[in-house]
């Protein structure tokens, strides 16, 4: 496998002008939107790049597609620097918004993917070819000749990922996807999104607030906040990491709730007790052994954190984050 | 450089489809640039039969109607809505979609300005023809074919100064953040140095040429077309846009450069 993206110590600061008091009075102020970042992708990784709202996810992403500047540092993506050869570049790359169109509105979706087929130097014949493929890759043939301001938000968004895709991209950056989309649109897309990967080899980069999209598509977590990298591992080591806490339900055949607990902090309702073990301080055994011993069980919960609360914890412990 | 054009040409072509698509828009659009031009063509008529003279300052009334139509015509080329685009797509952030396509911003929204204004044009250029058959201006001026040969090079130049203009004022926006307040200025200044309220023919001559010498007036030079001056003036005429497209086309560049490491959108 070979590095399609490698950045060292990518930084970029801008400034704003704070108002103060007075008609022309105001201050220059200079933030710190990504600070000395280290990152190397290989070709045909699914990664997930992920922070809180101003960590510096959107900034990170407008750099290596080429749409903004780096105050300093180096960056190669496909081989190219992305500022100084961004019109090479952007036969190499895909982007997608989530929150921005790109599509004809008025025009049916079909002649949006042509448009970005003569965009890409494509022929004609070429065009075709390629669209055939991606309706029905993202399945668009139900809508592929509805104008695209009539589309449902989830057959858009399929739509505007088929045609950053009509010139091969070798890598696709997606700044939160499935933003607004519903359970079901949000799932299609995250298979189609896995289905391209493996067929096309096409390096997925994703921003997203929905864990659920980080757990199905990435194969690697990189954590940001307030401009830093703060986690960079497979996703499923991160799981791991920090799966310290354990969560369990038990329900027992009789009404519990006059009994002594052995634990604080441990719910008892009726028939049944709620709680999370901490396996850093708490051994599993003995907990669950006590637990068990309190009444007759009759069923038995017990599950990992979720992804969520794992996010959480890590902006949290990084002292910075707000969840 | 062919790849280049043919890229712009396909952009041009699709937004043009785009703004036919929703007949009616399109059929309003044509319809609302060819009754302007027939109502300024009415609103002089009046004018020149309260006066009661058949010139004014040697603008006969077919004459000034040209002036005014040909400035209408003009300006539904769309030049001032790249301003729009531009500034409203940074305001929300929709340039980045642009930003890293294989084709410049600015060329791109060019491209798309002129595709989606073709109803518009057309839509002109048919109430121009109908307005040209059937009114006096044949017999109120000498050389009609020779003019309008010599009018399209300077229709053409001031189109690119328009929208060149309008560019540097839209781009001006990723530094002061919003620049309706230029563009407004702008605007008016272009429309009276047009001729857009009262034919330039009018304008007192020292005004008149200070007029035609800024880059506003400079865009507007084809509303002169049926001036009995019109041939005398022609090779300044050119020479002034010649030297503003030179100016204006560096001057965007530059400051197309300084935009691509100034940028930042939505916070970042």
């Amino acid at each position: 496998m070979s590095l399609i993206l490698h950045a060292e110590d990518l930084s970029k600061s801008f400034r704003y002008q704070k108002r103060e008091k007075g008609w022309f009075k105001s201050t220059a102020v200079m933030v710190d939107a990504v600070q000395s970042i280290n990152l190397s992708i290989e070709r045909g990784e699914r990664v997930a790049f992920v922070g809180p709202n101003g960590a510096g996810k959107s900034t990170t992403i407008k750099m290596l597609s080429g749409i903004l500047t780096p105050s300093s540092g180096e960056l190669s993506v496909c081989g190219f620097n992305p500022t100084k050869d961004r019109r090479k570049l952007s036969y190499r790359i895909g982007c997608v918004f989530g929150q921005r169109s790109q599509l004809l509105p008025n025009l049916p979706l079909k002649d949006s993917l042509e448009l970005f087929g003569h965009m890409y130097d494509m022929t004609p014949q070429q065009i075709k070819t390629r669209s055939d493929q991606l309706i029905d890759i993202f399945s668009l043939s139900e809508f592929i000749d509805q104008p695209v301001r009539q589309l449902s938000l989830g057959q858009r968004m399929r739509g505007e990922i088929a045609a950053s895709l009509m010139h091969k991209p070798e890598i696709i950056f997606l700044d939160e996807p499935t933003i607004g989309l519903d359970v079901i649109a949000k799932r299609d897309l995250r298979k189609t999104l896995i289905a391209l990967n493996e067929q096309e080899k096409t390096t997925i980069f994703l921003t997203s607030h929905d864990t659920a999209d980080i757990e199905s598509l990435s194969q690697r977590l990189v954590v940001i906040d307030h401009g830093k990298i703060i986690i960079d591992a497979p996703t499923k080591d991160v799981q791991k990491t920090y799966l310290n806490k354990k969560h369990f339900k038990i329900d027992y055949t009789t009404d519990i709730s006059g009994l002594a607990l052995p634990f604080q902090g441990i719910k008892a309702v009726g028939q049944s007790i709620e709680g999370t073990i901490d396996t850093s301080v708490q051994n599993i055994n003995d907990v669950l052994h006590q637990l068990l011993n309190i009444a007759l069980v009759e069923d038995i919960h017990l599950f990992d954190e979720e992804l969520e609360d794992i996010i959480i914890d890590i902006y949290k412990s990084s002292g910075q984050g707000k969840p | 450089m062919i790849s280049l054009i043919s890229k712009f040409i396909a952009v041009f072509k699709l937004q043009n489809r785009q703004a036919w698509y929703h007949k009616y828009t399109a059929l309003g659009m044509m319809a609302t640039w060819g009754l302007r031009l027939l109502l300024t063509a009415i609103l002089y008529a009046g004018i020149y039969k309260v006066i009661q003279k058949t010139s004014l300052k040697g603008i006969t009334l077919p004459v000034a109607i040209s002036s005014m139509g040909l400035y209408t015509l003009y300006s539904c080329f769309g030049g001032r809505e790249i301003f729009r685009i531009i500034n409203d797509e940074y305001i929300s952030g929709v340039m980045e979609v642009w930003l890293n396509k294989p084709l410049p911003y600015i060329g791109l929204k060019i491209a798309e300005c002129l595709g989606k204004n073709i109803p518009a044009i057309s839509g002109m250029f048919m109430a121009g023809i109908i307005l040209f058959l059937f009114s006096d201006i044949k017999s109120a001026t000498d050389n009609i074919i020779l003019r309008i040969l010599c009018g399209i090079p300077l229709l053409i130049g001031g189109v690119i100064i328009t929208y060149l203009i309008y560019s540097i004022i839209g781009l001006s926006a990723i530094w002061l953040q919003d620049a309706r307040s230029v563009f407004m200025i702008h605007d008016k200044l272009i429309m009276i140095l047009g001729g857009i309220y009262i034919p330039i023919g009018f304008f007192p001559n020292w005004f008149r040429l200070i007029g035609e010498s800024i880059p506003a007036g400079t865009a507007t030079l084809i509303s002169q077309l049926f001036y009995p001056d019109f041939f005398d003036n022609l090779l300044r005429f050119y020479s002034l846009q010649i030297i503003w497209i030179f100016i204006l086309f560096v001057s965007l560049v530059k400051l197309n450069k300084k935009a691509d490491l100034y940028l930042t959108v939505n916070g970042g």
